[in-house]
């Protein structure tokens, strides 16, 4: 199966967020705002570190 | 390099590292008070076997105490994890291997239980390596297993009632 970056890493934050949620909240509401969070912060952070790591130099 | 952006960001959202509050007199309560019951001698073989269910079939040992939805939710999410590193020829580390840090991603890959001996018996040739997925499949492959010790810790805390 041949996937691309984003869409492989979308999908990697989706499950580890759902497992997270389940395992670390009570409530359904909890773990779906929990699960939410983990999704958002995962897929901010690692934009995030591509765009900072995208001016160092390559060779 | 992604996967590794990956698993750093992991690291991040342990919930080992959000904060928790502590009392000052929290060094020295004592197991009763923090809720934990203490484990008589006969359990002891029923937590480890709950344990030993849970790693060897993610969800299992939630299935064994009763938590059904919550067992196949973990399953589908880490069972589903699993076969997307397959579907995208993920490498199986070896043991034997040279390299510290294959050797741990065995390990790695050997938390998810019998999903890696079954991918093995039927057919699945440890990946290859140079396909164009397939350093985010390992990473799949690797991080399924290590969301597995989560689910078997967990199982724990609720077989010893730490945890409703």
């Amino acid at each position: 199966m041949v996937i691309h970056h984003l869409p492989a890493m979308a999908l990697f934050a989706f499950l580890v967020s759902v497992v997270f949620a389940t395992l670390s909240k009570e409530t359904l509401r909890e773990k779906v705002f929990y699960g939410i969070k983990c999704f958002a912060l995962f897929m901010i952070i690692a934009v995030a570190l591509g765009w900072i790591m995208y001016f160092f130099p390559r060779h | 390099m992604p996967g590794r952006i990956l698993s750093f960001a992991f690291l991040l959202m342990t919930p080992a590292t959000q904060k928790t509050q502590r009392t000052e007199s929290s060094n020295t309560r004592k197991p009763a008070d923090l809720g934990v019951q203490s484990v008589p001698k006969a359990d002891h073989s029923r937590l480890i076997k709950i344990c030993i269910a849970a790693w060897v079939l993610p969800g299992f040992g939630h299935y064994l105490l009763g938590r059904r939805v919550r067992a196949l939710i973990l399953f589908l999410a880490i069972v589903g994890m699993f076969v997307l590193g397959l579907l995208m020829h993920g490498t199986f580390f070896q043991i034997g291997s040279p390299s510290i840090l294959e050797r741990l991603g065995y390990l790695g890959e050997l938390c998810a239980g019998i999903l890696m001996p079954a991918a093995t018996f039927f057919g699945y040739g440890g990946g290859r390596p140079f396909f164009i997925s397939a350093d985010y499949g390992t990473a799949y492959l690797v991080t399924a297993g290590m969301l597995n010790i989560l689910s078997i810790l967990d199982a724990y805390d609720i077989a010893v009632a730490r945890k409703r």
